[in-house]
C-alpha cells in the first residue's frame, strides 16, 4: 500500500516541483518588472467634479446603464483616506459595479486639508459638507431624495448627519464598518489615554494632524502585516492578478490623509475619551445628536475580522438607530477586504445592490 | 491516503508564514497596548512636537526680521480665499437648482429602472 502511495505521489511531486520551478523563474522576471513599472492607476471611472472646496470633493460618475434608478446614491468616504478604494480598477470597482447595476452614483471624497482648514471640526462635516453634497446631488438630478452608502468614519459622519438633519437627511442609509463604542478599540484607547496624551498640545502645535501620524496608527494595529505582506508578495510575484490587487490595496493603505486638527481633537475628546455616543452625550455644535432620531431605513454591515473597527465596537449601533426598518449583516473579511477585492465582489457588492435596488425606485 | 502524504514544503512554509504573522501581530499589538509602551511612544511624539514648535518659533522670528509673511499670514490668506470658494459653491448650487441639470453635459438616462430578479450572487448575504 505504501509502495503504491509512493508511485501515486511521484508524478504529483514532479508536477509540483515543475510548477514551483516555473514560478521561481516568473518571480525573477516579474520581480524586475515590478520595480520598473509605475504604480497602478486607480479611480479611473469617468466622472465630473461637482464640488472642489478645500478638502471637500463631490464627484458625479457617468451612468453606464441605459436606464437608471430614480433615487441617486452618494458614497461617503472616511476623512482619513481617499475614496478610490470604492473605484480601484475596472472589474474591481464598486463604483463601476453600481453604475452597471443602474445607479446614478456620486461620491463625497476628501483631499488633504489645507493648513488654514485646521479649524474644521465635526460640525463642518456634518452640518456643511454632507448637506452641501446632498443639495448639489438634488440640484443635479432633480430628485428630492438621496441614498447614502458610507464607509468607516464616513458612516459615522453620515449617521450624525441623518440624526441631526431630519427629513433633509438620507432617504436610505448603508454604513460599512462604522464604530460607535470606542471602548472596544483597545489599541486606539491605549494610545490616546488622557492621562498622558495631550491632544490640545499636539493640535495646537501641528495644526492639521500629519498623515504619517494617522498611517502609523493604522500600521501599529498589525505590526507584522507589512513584513508578511512583502514576503507573500515575493512568493506570489508570478501571479499578475495578485500583484495588481496587492499594489492597489497597498497604495491605498499608505495614501492616508492628514486630518484637520479640530476634527482630530473632537474625535479624541468626545469619542475616544468620553465615548459620547454610548453615553448619550454626543452633540454637534451644541445640537444633541441622537441616533434614535434617525428614521431612514438602515443597513449596517460589519466585517468578521476587522482589525480597525472590531465587530464589538460597531455592534451596538443597530440598537441605537431609531429606524423601523433596519438590519445588520456581518460578512467574512477584514476592514478593507469588506469593500474592495475578490471577497467584496462576491459578498458585499451584491448585498448592497439587493438592499438598495428596491429602495431606489 | 491523502493524510499519509508528507506535507508539501512550500505549502508548509506558507502556513508557517500565516501563523507567524498572526502570532507577531497579537504579540506586537499586546506590547503596544501596554500603558508603559503607549506612554513611551507618547513621550517620543511629544518631544518631536516640542521640537517642531521650537523650530516654528525660530522661523517666525527669522521671517519677521526679513519682513516676510509667516505661515499664519499665508493661512489667513488661504482662509479668506476658502470663504470666497465656499460662497461661490453655494451660488453654484443655487444656480444649479434653478437651471437645467442637463447643462452639466452628462448623459441623462431615464430614471425608470426597477430591480431585476434576485440572482444567486445578489443573495450572497441576507440581512439578519
Amino acid at each position: 500500500m505504501s509502495g503504491g502511495a509512493t508511485t501515486e505521489n511521484g508524478p504529483d511531486r514532479l508536477a509540483a516541483a515543475r510548477r514551483e520551478f516555473e514560478r521561481a523563474m516568473l518571480r525573477n522576471i516579474k520581480g524586475a518588472e515590478y520595480f520598473a513599472s509605475p504604480a497602478p492607476v486607480a479611480g479611473v471611472s469617468p466622472k465630473e467634479v461637482l464640488i472642489s472646496r478645500g478638502t471637500f470633493r463631490l464627484y458625479h460618475y457617468r451612468p453606464l446603464a441605459d436606464e437608471i434608478y430614480r433615487i441617486p446614491v452618494t458614497l461617503v468616504m472616511a476623512p482619513t483616506n481617499r475614496g478610490y478604494i470604492f473605484d480601484m480598477t475596472p472589474g474591481q470597482s464598486f463604483v463601476e459595479y453600481l453604475l452597471r447595476a443602474g445607479y446614478d452614483v456620486f461620491m463625497v471624497d476628501w483631499d488633504a486639508p489645507r493648513p488654514e482648514e485646521k479649524s474644521l471640526g465635526m460640525a463642518d462635516y456634518i452640518l456643511d459638507f454632507l448637506p452641501g453634497a446632498a443639495a448639489r446631488v438634488r440640484a443635479v438630478t432633480g430628485e428630492p431624495e438621496v441614498n447614502v452608502v458610507a464607509y468607516c468614519a464616513g458612516g459615522l459622519l453620515s449617521l450624525l448627519w441623518a440624526a441631526t438633519a431630519g427629513d433633509a437627511g438620507p432617504a436610505n442609509l448603508i454604513t460599512f464598518t462604522t464604530p460607535v463604542d470606542f471602548r472596544h478599540m483597545p489599541q486606539f484607547q491605549a494610545w490616546s489615554d488622557r492621562s498622558f496624551f495631550d491632544v490640545d498640545r499636539l493640535v495646537d502645535t501641528v495644526g492639521n494632524v500629519p498623515s504619517d501620524f494617522i498611517f502609523a496608527g493604522f500600521e501599529m494595529l498589525r505590526p507584522a502585516h507589512r513584513i508578511a505582506g512583502n514576503i507573500r508578495l515575493y512568493d506570489k510575484l508570478w501571479d499578475d492578478e495578485f500583484v495588481k490587487a496587492h499594489r492597489m490595496l497597498d497604495r491605498w493603505g499608505t495614501d492616508a490623509l492628514p486630518l484637520p486638527g479640530e476634527y482630530f481633537r473632537e474625535m479624541t475628546k468626545k469619542l475616544m475619551w468620553n465615548n459620547a455616543l454610548m453615553a448619550g452625550t454626543m452633540d454637534i455644535a451644541g445640537r444633541p445628536a441622537d441616533f434614535g432620531a434617525i428614521r431612514a431605513p438602515y443597513l449596517h454591515v460589519t466585517a468578521q475580522h476587522d482589525h480597525i473597527v472590531p465587530p464589538s465596537a460597531s455592534a451596538p449601533l443597530i440598537e441605537m438607530v431609531g429606524s423601523k426598518e433596519k438590519s445588520q449583516v456581518e460578512l467574512k473579511g477584514g476592514h478593507v477586504s469588506l469593500i474592495a477585492g475578490a471577497n467584496a465582489v462576491r459578498r458585499m457588492w451584491p448585498l448592497a445592490d439587493e438592499w438598495l435596488g428596491e429602495k431606489s425606485l | 491516503m491523502t493524510s499519509e502524504r508528507p506535507a508539501d514544503f512550500i505549502d508548509a512554509y506558507r502556513e508557517m508564514l500565516g501563523n507567524w504573522e498572526r502570532m507577531a501581530n497579537d504579540l506586537g499589538a499586546t506590547f503596544l497596548q501596554q500603558k508603559e509602551t503607549a506612554r513611551a511612544m507618547n513621550s517620543l511624539n511629544s518631544a518631536k512636537v516640542a521640537m517642531q514648535a521650537q523650530m516654528r518659533d525660530g522661523m517666525l522670528k527669522a521671517l519677521d526680521a526679513i519682513q516676510m509673511p509667516s505661515k499664519a499670514d499665508i493661512e489667513n490668506l488661504g482662509a479668506r480665499i476658502g470663504s470666497v470658494e465656499a460662497a461661490l459653491a453655494r451660488i453654484e448650487t443655487l444656480l444649479g437648482s434653478y437651471g437645467n441639470p442637463a447643462a452639466t453635459g452628462s448623459p441623462k438616462p431615464p430614471r425608470t429602472r426597477r430591480p431585476g430578479p434576485a440572482s444567486p450572487s445578489r443573495s450572497a448575504g441576507k440581512p439578519k
